[in-house]
Order: C-alpha cells, then structure tokens, then sequence
C-alpha cells in the first residue's frame, strides 16, 4: 500500500512541492510570530497569558489558513492536470496511479502547508510556555523567543540553500536579513 | 472472457492447457512514470519475465510504446491491469506467443 501511494505521489514530483510549501509556509509562521512577539515587547505587555493566547490563535489561525488555502488550490491544480492528461490520453484515469495522486497529493500538501506554521511557530514560543509554567531560563521570555525565531528562520534558510546547492551560510543570513528587517520595520513603525 | 481466448495456466478444455510465453503490447501512456518506471511495474508483477520497452513515438504529453514481456507463463489480465494502473491505455496487441502444453494427466 506504502510502495502504492509512494508511486502515486513520486509521478506528480510530490517531494519538490510538499518542501515548497513546507518552507514557504514555515517562514511565514517564523516571520508571524516573530512579528508578534516584537509587538509585544514594545507594547511593554507582561502578563504572558496574554501573548500565549494571541500566538497560541495566531498559529492555529496560519494552520487552518494554511490546510485549507494548499488544499484547495492544489486539489484545482491536479484536477485540472489529470484532465488534461486525460484529454491526451483519451480515457478515464482515475484508477490509475495518476488519479490517486490527484486525490493523495492535495491531502499530503495541505497537512505539511498547515503544520509547518504551526509546528514552528509552538517552537518559536516555547520560551514563554517554559516562563508560564515557571521554567527557569538564561534569558527572559520574549527576548529568548526572538532568539528562537532568528534561529528557526536561519535554518530554514539553511535548509532551501542545501536543497538549492547554494552556500547553506549565505543562504541562512539572507533569512536572517530578512527578519531583522521586518524587525526593524516594527520597530521603526512604534516611533510614529 | 469466455471460453476461446487464451489465458495463461488456464485449461481450455478438460485435457488442453496454453500458456503465453509472449506479448507485446501497443501502449499509449503519460511521460510520467517514465519508461524504466513503467516497465520494472510490469515485470514486478510477472516474476521471472523480461520486459522490453521501446519509444515509438512521443507527443506533447503522452507516448506510444511497444511493451514486449516474455517469460514461462504470462497473465495477460495481470499484465494488462498493470499497464492500465500505471496510467496506460492498450491500444492494441501486436504479437502473442502461445504455447500448447497436454495436460500432464492425460498424458498418463
């Protein structure tokens, strides 16, 4: 059944777009909660209830957005390919290995495009889960949560330099760039 | 099928037996799974076959092949569920080698 749904999904070049949204999506978790938690500390807020109860529904937000926004985007991209197909092929396929990829594919790319924000951005904010539950830390919550952000979004851009071939250092600081950028943008945004 | 066409290890009379020992197959099929992903499907499921595939020709999204399996004892509906699964479309069945075996009981 396993060696079955591997074909399926290895003849639409599944690999490649599942790591796509994996990472698109995974970067735009890092990237909201890093904004989030920016926001927080500039706005002095301390009761850490309230920043996990608005990360907390930020990343099940950016989950459901993410499961239902791949899934029925591709489940129209595959449709309209395996109609094409058989418009080519003058014949029904949707037994074939085609149409199971068709129907496997949007499913797999819509849990990965939906867990990727929303696996990261729990990681992002463990730090103030540990301070909620009176966890000592080296550094204060939301200080070592933008740590964690900086660290997740550099090694995601590690991760598509690798899968890229290009240097994985220079790829992870383009990531890093980026966040200290959108940090900066907050930043410079409280001033007005 | 009824009772003329040949299946392989199937009696077709009480003392008769035919086996297919060849055939090849007019195949249109997708450019994914490629040739050599098509194939290794096919003799995956006919153990102790060879299979040979060849391009005959190839259009924008689909290609016609000659699937050639040959082995002791072919399933041609195995082989033909096969090539359908793996998004084929049997156009037709250029060559067929049979081969007559008298049932070992009324040789007796």
């Amino acid at each position: 059944m396993f060696d079955s749904i591997r074909a399926s999904l290895g003849i639409t070049g599944a690999h490649g777009i599942v790591r796509r949204y994996l990472v698109v999506n995974g970067f735009d978790g890092a990237l909201t909660m890093l904004g989030l938690i920016v926001g927080f500390y500039l706005s002095g807020t301390t009761e850490l209830r309230v920043i996990l109860g608005a990360c907390v529904g930020a990343a099940v937000a950016l989950a459901v957005s993410g499961f239902s926004s791949a899934y029925i985007s591709e489940t129209a991209e595959k449709q309209k390919e395996l109609r094409e197909l058989e418009q080519a092929m003058i014949t029904d396929m949707a037994e074939s290995i085609h149409g199971r990829a068709s129907r496997l594919l949007p499913l797999l790319v819509a849990f990965v495009n939906g867990m990727s924000p929303f696996v990261i951005s729990l990681l992002i904010i463990s730090p103030i889960w540990a301070a909620y539950l009176s966890i000592a830390m080296p550094l204060p919550p939301l200080e070592a949560a933008f740590v964690v952000a900086l660290a997740v979004l550099f090694m995601l851009g590690m991760y598509l330099g690798t899968v890229s071939g290009i240097n994985w250092l220079w790829a992870g600081m383009r990531a890093l760039i980026i966040a200290l950028v959108t940090s900066a943008i907050i930043i410079s945004l409280n001033f007005l | 099928m009824g009772s003329n066409y040949i299946i392989a290890d199937k009696k077709t009379d009480d003392t008769n037996m035919i086996r297919i020992k060849k055939i090849v197959f007019d195949v249109l099929k997708p450019h994914r799974p490629t040739g050599l992903e098509f194939a290794s499907a096919v003799a995956e499921k006919c153990p102790g076959s060879v299979v040979n595939l060849n391009v005959e020709a190839v259009d924008q999204n689909t290609e016609s092949v000659l699937l050639r399996v040959e082995g002791e004892s072919l399933d041609f509906d195995n082989i033909s569920n096969t090539i359908l699964e793996m998004g084929g479309s049997i156009h037709s069945v250029d060559e067929v080698e049979v081969i007559h075996l008298p049932d070992a009981g009324a040789e007796e």
